[in-house]
């Protein structure tokens, strides 16, 4: 009694708590998630982005679905998580772009009835005025070797950016590099693997190929593409096609059957019937006319039967390739437990890249979080105390803007940063710094209102009393701080916590560049698009323990302040003491 | 040592004066014209729930600012904001009846005034100890405040608005939360702090007993309007207002329907058709209210039949009524009857008498008995001006017996 009473202030939590598990349970509790008995069961296809960002799966699964009553559930990821999600049979088929990981799956017998689809071709592109003079070079490999050697002479400044995701388009990119094996050591494209130091004229951006584009777009950097993905955003790029036509830039998308002897529960007569349907002439027809009304011409190029198959034909004379695989990916509880593993090896060993990434998300999140607090703070103060026009609209805003995507928070700040946009000058994109900005912009909200509730749950007696015992105006607001001490540390907390914990923001407007600007949850974006599930896994894990040790100590700061505070000192007692 | 024995010798306190203020409130306007609190007083603020005390301490300590009119301190009108005001409130010291304390400990909480103040952490908790210590709560000075029982904590909270040595001390119901007994010898010893170090010292209070056994004069507030203002033992024995007799313990109080000059010089009353008291107070000008203290009735068994034979003289009582009981409470040794007068129980009268009277008189409900009222213990007060314009709507309704 007699100190600040929150209790006002917990009701309203209370209550928001309550309405959060009410909404969790209406989402859980959506029906419709099981196919009605008698229907047949739909299957599940592990794809490639591109099938899905090109717009074809939006026309080739509802012409397939029409013809045989069979509905096709898309999970389009990088090459390299489709194809992970195959190896734990959580897909019936795989529609992908990386021919040598999709040769070593039908290789270790859970791939089957392998058949070529279609094809279309990467292209490289840069800034028109292409300082390393790539122009019409014919083979990709010169190219990427004259981008970084351009580079290595000091005389451009040109750089190449990687999508480095693991997906089929890096996988391709990397081939290439194979080739260039004169620049090969160069780049470092692997430094773990490599040994080599990083060249900063290789740029690993971790993302999407859209997000790459606008990326090597701002940096008027080089970059290998998909053509289909580059003619979607050409409008908005200030690059052109400097390199086509080579063989190896050739880009051949197969589709595979997940092994139903290796994994039971595969659903082998839907599957065989859309490997069947989406390789014979109504796909054909699909495949060749999309995207040819709108770029003049078609985004793929069908395969028609006589062109060459690398499978077999039926899906019933499969037999001889399907086996078991040697090692099982882990499943269920075995991943969780080897995630914890592999989080404790990260942490153990000091893997550089991880300290690095952590660092890095520390950096911008904590910065951030304290921003957050020093607008924050004095806005919900201002919302609590201040009368003037507008508040309860703003207030009514500022608890709004808790539930603002920050993915939409990144788009509007790259919308203003962007080179073309009307900040574009401060050249801040893809630099921490504008990291934190967004996460400022996401956390604020969150940190007003709670802040916005704490004040107003200050007795006004309290405040007449502070201000009865002679508290000047700042000693005011100081001790009126202190009694709100332990919801502004909440406040801040949750603020350090959405700041932390979102993605689409980082992405948006950091890239997930190596080194510069990835940090833990982009991280385990790319970690999850590579289909490095333990990883990415782990990554969660170091997260929340991150955010875990944040937690801890605010309560120790909290508990701290107050023994402070209760403790009398040592002056005013020593006479009691020293006779007992 | 003692703080008293530290003490420097007696200053002058500044006078503190209202003008014309004016204050809005929710369901009162605190208005009060002109109050002067000399250097040195132990001024009382009395009033119902809701008239307004509290919000006259909070003008008077620069805690809220007026709609209208002006607060002066040592004679120059002053502000509640701005470092004029600032340094006002730091020779002044306020405690109210929720103790409000930091969450710090409570030797902190004490000393707090003086650390606002620029004073070295040795000292303010040299003070805060000393004071503690004289309020009986030195035990006290290492606990968290949330550990303490309210009573403590209003301890606590006087001592913090004392440990500053103030000039002007208010204590709003500061001791509210502790028995008579416990609340006695703390409200004594700050009252002689006040009288030794010269300390105007502002205490608002429900207790009648503290207002006349502490106080040098009360102020009397009545929905925001100080009405009376004076020793505390005058306004006792004769309030002029209907807030001040209510006060002061007159709890029937009748509206009086016409006042005439009756025999002997007294007043003489009617209180309904065919009820009049003589009244040897002097009658106010406009609508008058009939005030009597319940034990200053007398009753008596009726010898015949209300209605039958001429009252016989009885003592020197100048009025004497014949009456019906309505009701009869007993609380230990005393009883409260309630009489019923006139046609149609037009006049209901409480009166106090000792149990062992209502048994001797077998008084039950129904019983008639005869009323005697001293003329001198009729007193005549004002009725307020009413907002709705009649005078008997101010009046409350009468209060249920307890």
């Amino acid at each position: 009694m007699g100190t600040v009473r929150f209790a006002r202030h917990r009701r309203r939590v209370a209550a928001g708590l309550a309405l959060l598990a009410g909404l969790a349970a209406t989402g859980a509790a959506v029906p419709g998630c099981g196919p009605a008995p008698g229907e047949p069961e739909p299957i599940v296809l592990a794809t490639t982005t591109s099938t899905q960002d090109s717009g074809l799966l939006d026309r080739l699964l509802p012409a397939f679905t029409a013809r045989t009553g069979i509905a096709v559930r898309p999970v389009a990821i990088g090459s390299g998580a489709a194809i992970a999600l195959c190896r734990r049979g959580e897909a019936d088929v795989l529609l992908a772009h990386s021919p040598a990981a999709e040769e070593r799956l039908v290789a270790d017998g859970i791939g089957c009835d392998r058949r070529p689809l279609m094809f279309n071709d990467f292209v490289i592109v840069g800034p028109p005025g292409d300082p390393a003079g790539i122009r019409g070079e014919r083979s990709a490999a010169a190219a990427l070797a004259a981008i970084v050697r351009e580079r290595d002479d000091g005389e451009g400044g040109a750089a190449f950016v990687s999508r480095g995701d693991d997906s089929g388009t890096h996988a391709r990119e990397r081939s290439v590099w194979d080739e260039a094996v004169s620049a090969r050591a160069l780049i470092a494209e692997d430094p773990s693997r490599d040994g080599a130091p990083a060249n900063p004229a290789y740029i690993r951006a971790g993302v999407g190929m859209a997000k790459t584009l606008l990326l090597a777009n701002e940096r008027a950097a080089y970059t290998l593409t998909d053509r289909g993905t580059f003619l979607h955003l050409r409008d908005q790029l200030a690059l052109a096609v400097l390199v086509e036509g080579d063989p190896l830039l050739r880009n051949d998308y197969h589709v595979t059957r997940v092994n139903a002897e290796v994994f039971p529960h595969v659903r082998l007569s839907g599957a065989a019937r859309f490997v069947d349907w989406v390789t014979g002439a109504e796909a054909r027809e699909i495949i060749a006319d999309h995207g040819l009304p709108r770029f003049g011409r078609p985004l793929f190029t069908p395969v028609t039967p006589a062109a060459g198959s690398t499978g077999s034909g039926s899906p019933r004379s499969t037999g001889s390739v399907e086996g078991r695989p040697d090692a099982p990916p882990a499943t269920g509880l075995a991943l969780v437990a080897r995630a914890f593993a592999t989080a404790a090896t990260l942490i153990a060993t000091g893997d550089a890249d991880l300290i690095e990434v952590i660092g890095l998300t520390l950096r911008v999140s904590l910065s951030a979080a304290l921003l957050a607090a020093l607008l924050g703070i004095p806005a919900g103060a201002l919302l609590a105390f201040g009368r003037f026009p507008g508040r309860e609209a703003l207030r009514t805003l500022a608890r709004a803007g808790m539930a603002l995507p920050p993915v939409v928070v990144g788009l509007a700040i790259g919308i203003l940063f962007w080179r073309t946009g009307p900040l574009g000058a401060a050249g801040i994109l893809y630099t921490p710094l504008a990291m934190v900005l967004a996460q400022v912009l996401i956390a604020l909200p969150i940190v007003a209102t709670i802040a916005d509730a704490a004040a107003s749950g200050i007795d006004p007696g309290l405040d007449r009393q502070i201000r009865a015992l002679g508290a000047s105006d700042a000693q005011r607001v100081g001790l009126l701080l202190r009694e709100l001490r332990g919801p502004l540390i909440a406040a801040v907390l949750a603020g350090f916590g959405r700041a932390v914990s979102e993605v689409g923001a980082s992405l948006m407007v950091g890239g997930n560049v190596l080194g510069e600007t990835r940090v833990l949850t982009t991280s385990i974006v790319l970690e999850v698009g590579r289909g490095d599930f333990e990883r990415a896994l782990a990554l969660g894990i170091v997260l929340l323990s991150l955010a875990l040790v944040a937690a801890g100590g605010a309560a120790l700061l909290e508990r701290g302040a107050r023994r402070r505070a209760s403790a009398p000192s040592a002056g005013a007692l020593a006479p009691a003491r020293a006779r007992p | 040592m003692t703080p008293a024995a530290a003490d420097p010798p007696s200053r002058l306190a500044p006078r503190l004066t209202l003008a014309g203020v004016r204050l809005a409130r929710a369901d009162f306007t605190l208005e009060v014209d002109a109050l002067s609190i000399e250097p040195g007083a132990v001024v009382g603020v009395v009033g119902g729930n809701g008239s307004g005390k509290t919000t006259l301490v909070e003008v008077l300590a620069l805690l809220r600012p007026p709609d209208a009119g002006v607060v002066s301190i040592g004679g120059a009108a002053v502000s509640t904001t701005g470092a004029a005001a600032l340094g006002w409130r730091r020779r002044m010291g306020a405690a109210f009846r929720e103790p409000h304390l930091l969450a710090r400990s409570v030797l902190d909480n004490v000393a707090l005034p003086l650390r606002l103040r620029g004073t070295s952490r040795p000292d303010a908790d040299r003070a805060a100890t000393a004071w503690l210590e004289r309020l009986d709560a030195g035990a006290l000075a290492r606990r968290d405040p949330g550990t303490l029982s309210s009573g403590e904590a209003q301890r606590v909270s006087v001592a913090r608005a004392l440990a500053p040595d103030p000039e002007v001390v208010f204590l709003d119901e500061a001791f509210g939360a502790l028995d008579p007994a416990d609340r006695h010898p703390l409200q004594d010893a700050v009252v002689s702090h006040a009288r030794d170090r010269g300390v105007t010292l502002v205490l608002v209070s429900h207790d009648r007993d503290t207002a006349l056994a502490l106080t040098d004069r009360v102020v009397l507030l009545d929905r925001g309007r100080a009405v009376e203002s004076g020793p505390a033992a005058e306004l006792l024995a004769a309030p002029r207002s209907l807030a001040g007799a209510r006060w002061a313990g007159f709890s029937n109080l009748i509206p009086v329907d016409a006042t005439t000059t009756g025999e002997g010089g007294l007043a003489s009353v009617r209180l309904a058709p065919g009820v009049e008291l003589a009244s040897a107070a002097p009658p106010p000008d406009g609508p008058t209210v009939a005030a009597i203290r319940p034990e200053a009735i007398t009753l008596f068994a009726a010898a015949d039949g209300p209605d039958g034979a001429d009252p016989p003289a009885v003592g020197s009582a100048r009025n004497l009524l014949s009456g019906r009981v309505s009701r009869v409470e007993t609380s230990g040794v005393r009883s409260r009857v309630r009489v019923e007068i006139g046609a149609g129980a037009a006049v209901v009268l409480d009166a106090v008498v000792t149990t062992a009277s209502a048994e001797a008189m077998a008084l039950a409900p129904d019983a008639a008995v005869r009323v005697g009222i001293k003329a001198t213990a009729v007193h005549l007060v004002a009725a307020p001006p009413a907002p709705s314009g009649n005078p008997g709507a101010s009046l409350p309704p009468r209060p249920a017996m307890s």
